[in-house]
């Protein structure tokens, strides 16, 4: 009996805030639940991680701020927040909390492609579309999946190619060319994928790679590994590494005087906000890294751009840089797709994405590339450059057409003998 | 090539005996206690940050700041067990305490995250040209923070040992690490002699940290690695001889310096764990270590 007077009594509150619930929505437009997966502690990129998340709040920021998604009445972005701690198993889990739980209607992340590539299965199994941030594996877009699409980061192979391509126009352009190397990698997704393009590559410009070694990220200690490094005395040195091992290794080849023409990282480690502070002006002046981003100088000439590098500056007391830039490219690319789809339902959204085609909008600019998404929901059109760190700046110096103009290459560069 | 090994050995001898000074409070903790202090890293990156904070604020010399590190770690170390850990092993009438083992993970979780809320997972080093330093002999070289790790470690582990060997404290500690009923039969405080070698262990520690950080960047996670390190150091070297610890940390040094010039690096931890199996499996009191009667 007092079950009976429960239910009805329960039946009763319940029937009312559904009444109620009902007259407030249509009023306000409910916000969209975005879910969010991103490194920010106990891992080599926790350091990248944090700040591509500043980046990505500031993205819905702004967006909020501009009126929200104005087909769906001027509804807001909400980001629903998780951090992955580089573990795909945290990811895998989440993700399946993110989209049963919270109902979110889309996620994007996760930076790490090993993460990354088996959390983007679940959203494929459940049907809710991720927008892939910044990871770099190629087969994240060639598993036929459809509700997996990358719009601002290219397959590792692309970064790779850039560097083989550099090296071969540095030895064909400064009389001093290099003639072996020696490549350094993390034991990763990443890392073999860009190692595989990378030894292909330099085989093909003819040179000879005398180190071939992956090694595990987060070691104690990657100081045999420099001392091998040492001993076969290469022209050139290739780190694929993030933040805290690109740190380590590049001081350590410095400090053991590995001697070389040059060092050259993959828009990673080497482009993070505290590789130069942590490793000193000397040091990083032996290193030319990729970069997907060609920077301040070419690309903060609109209010859209200016806006964003102000607001980020001024909350972070650092500058954003490549991965920052694109985890704000990828807020925006769903704004896109919701106002298209003018809908939270993540098929909707799915569909819109599937038909991205963004070019010459503020965003564009700032990323540098225009973003067309192909039929694997990859876009094709970013491209990478070569940049040397002079003093403490980032210097553009391939390819010819964006080298910075009035600063001259170094090469060999200074690397400490 | 030849060369090459040479440097690792020497390089090899220099990180080993810091790894060996790591372990060190760890062994002894294990010796007397018989618990084994899962927080050993988090303790670790606890000095290495009190390190970077003396050196970033007040500007103190990398080596200054090792006394100041050490007695932060003892007080720390005489607290926690006092007034954490005491009251677990009281309750526990076993003689291997698990409650004890279990509060000191919790414990190493706890204190890692404690440390990410508040100074974030960046990862942080003194930016010193002491760092930087190297000394050439002959074909090899040696920075100076390697130096002043081998030989701190070797003072420290060279104090340690005479202490425990020559003076009443010291004795009293290896007594009731040997037999803690017949030691307190002998009016010896059982609790008083724990509190002081869990004090002395962090303090050891907290030089050790001093040590690391010009050579290794601190994060809030930067204990994980070396914690590991620092347990299958103390069983390989074996249990009941505090000295044991060290010299297995020099091998372990060694077998990833020269290891790591035979083969990918990615296999050197392997085969250090290989060799702990080995270890555990065939001579379980340990290489360098006291065989039980």
């Amino acid at each position: 009996m007092k079950t009976l007077k429960l239910n009805k009594l329960a039946a009763g509150v319940g029937a009312l805030a559904l009444a109620s619930g009902a007259a407030f929505s249509a009023q306000a437009a409910d916000p969209v639940k975005v879910g969010y997966l991103i490194p920010l502690s106990s891992s080599a990129a926790s350091s990248i991680g944090r700040d591509m998340s500043r980046a990505t709040h500031l993205a819905v920021k702004h967006i909020n701020e501009e009126g929200g998604i104005k087909s769906m009445n001027g509804a807001k972005l909400e980001l629903v927040e998780v951090d992955t701690r580089g573990d795909p198993q945290v990811a895998i889990t989440e993700a399946e909390r993110l989209i049963s739980n919270a109902k979110v209607s889309a996620l994007i992340g996760s930076f790490q492609s090993s993460v990354t590539f088996p959390a983007t299965s679940v959203a494929e199994k459940h049907q809710v579309p991720w927008i892939v941030d910044l990871a770099a594996k190629k087969e994240i877009t060639e598993r036929g999946f459809k509700y997996v699409f990358r719009p601002t980061q290219v397959p590792a192979s692309y970064n790779a190619q850039s560097m083989v391509d550099f090296v071969k126009y540095a030895n064909d352009t400064t009389g001093k060319p290099a003639k072996t190397v020696a490549m350094l990698y993390e034991n990763t997704d990443w890392g073999q994928d860009m190692a595989n393009t990378l030894r292909e590559g330099f085989k093909q410009i003819g040179m000879e790679v005398v180190l071939d070694e992956a090694y595990p990220p987060n070691s104690a200690d990657l100081r045999p590994l420099a001392l091998k490094v040492k001993g076969r005395k290469p022209d050139v040195v290739t780190v694929t590494a993030y933040a805290a091992d690109a740190v380590q290794l590049h001081k350590l080849l410095a400090q053991m005087r590995v001697g070389g023409m040059a060092y050259i990282g993959s828009a990673a480690g080497q482009i993070d906000s505290n590789f130069i502070p942590l490793v000193g002006e000397k040091t990083a002046n032996t290193v030319f890294t990729t970069n997907g981003w060609a920077g301040y100088d070419s690309v903060i000439n609109t209010p859209f751009a200016q806006r964003f590098w102000d607001e980020f500056v001024a909350a972070h007391k650092v500058e954003p840089n490549e991965l920052s830039v694109s985890a704000y490219g990828a807020v925006w690319v769903l704004k896109d797709a919701l106002e298209r789809a003018g809908s939270a339902d993540p098929k909707a959204i799915r569909d819109a994405l599937a038909e991205t085609k963004m070019v010459g909008q503020p965003i564009n600019k700032l990323l540098g590339y225009d973003i067309i998404i192909d039929e694997t929901g990859q876009n094709t059109e970013k491209t990478f450059v070569m940049q040397q760190i002079d003093g403490t700046q980032y210097r553009t110096v391939w390819p010819e057409n964006l080298a910075v103009k009035d600063y001259k290459m170094a090469w060999p560069a200074n690397t400490l003998e | 090539m030849t060369t090459t090994l040479i440097q690792a050995v020497f390089s090899g001898i220099a990180s080993g005996a810091l790894y060996g000074l790591i372990a060190l409070g760890l062994s002894l903790q294990f010796g007397v206690m018989k618990i084994i202090n899962f927080a050993h890293g988090s303790f670790l990156m606890l000095s290495m940050f009190v390190a970077l904070w003396l050196s970033n604020f007040l500007d103190f010399h990398p080596l200054v700041t090792i006394p100041f590190t050490a007695i932060v770690l003892f007080v720390v170390g005489y607290l926690t067990q006092r007034w954490l850990i005491d009251p677990i092993y009281q309750k526990e009438t076993a003689r291997e305490p698990i409650s004890v083992l279990i509060f000191t993970t919790g414990l190493w979780i706890m204190l890692d995250h404690l440390m990410l809320i508040a100074v974030g997972p960046e990862n942080r080093s003194v930016a010193s040209d002491w760092n930087d330093g190297l000394l050439f002999f002959s074909d090899y070289l040696l920075t100076y923070p390697q130096l002043a790790g081998f030989v701190f470690s070797c003072l420290t582990t060279a104090a340690l040992v005479a202490f425990l060997r020559y003076t009443r404290s010291g004795r009293a500690i290896r007594a009731t690490g040997q037999d803690r009923e017949a030691a307190s039969v002998l009016g010896i405080d059982s609790f008083a002699v724990y509190r002081l070698s869990f004090a002395i262990g962090l303090g050891v520690l907290g030089i050790a940290g001093a040590l690391l950080l010009p050579l290794y960047p601190v994060n809030p996670f930067v204990g994980d690695i070396f914690g590991v390190r620092a347990f299958v150091i103390v069983v390989l070297g074996g249990i009941g001889s505090v000295g044991s610890a060290f010299w297995a940390g020099i091998l372990v040094g060694i077998i990833e310096s020269v290891g790591g010039q035979l083969m990918p690096v990615t296999y050197t931890e392997a085969l250090i764990f290989a060799l702990f199996l080995a270890v555990l499996y065939f001579r379980p009191s340990g290489l360098f270590g006291v065989e039980k009667e």
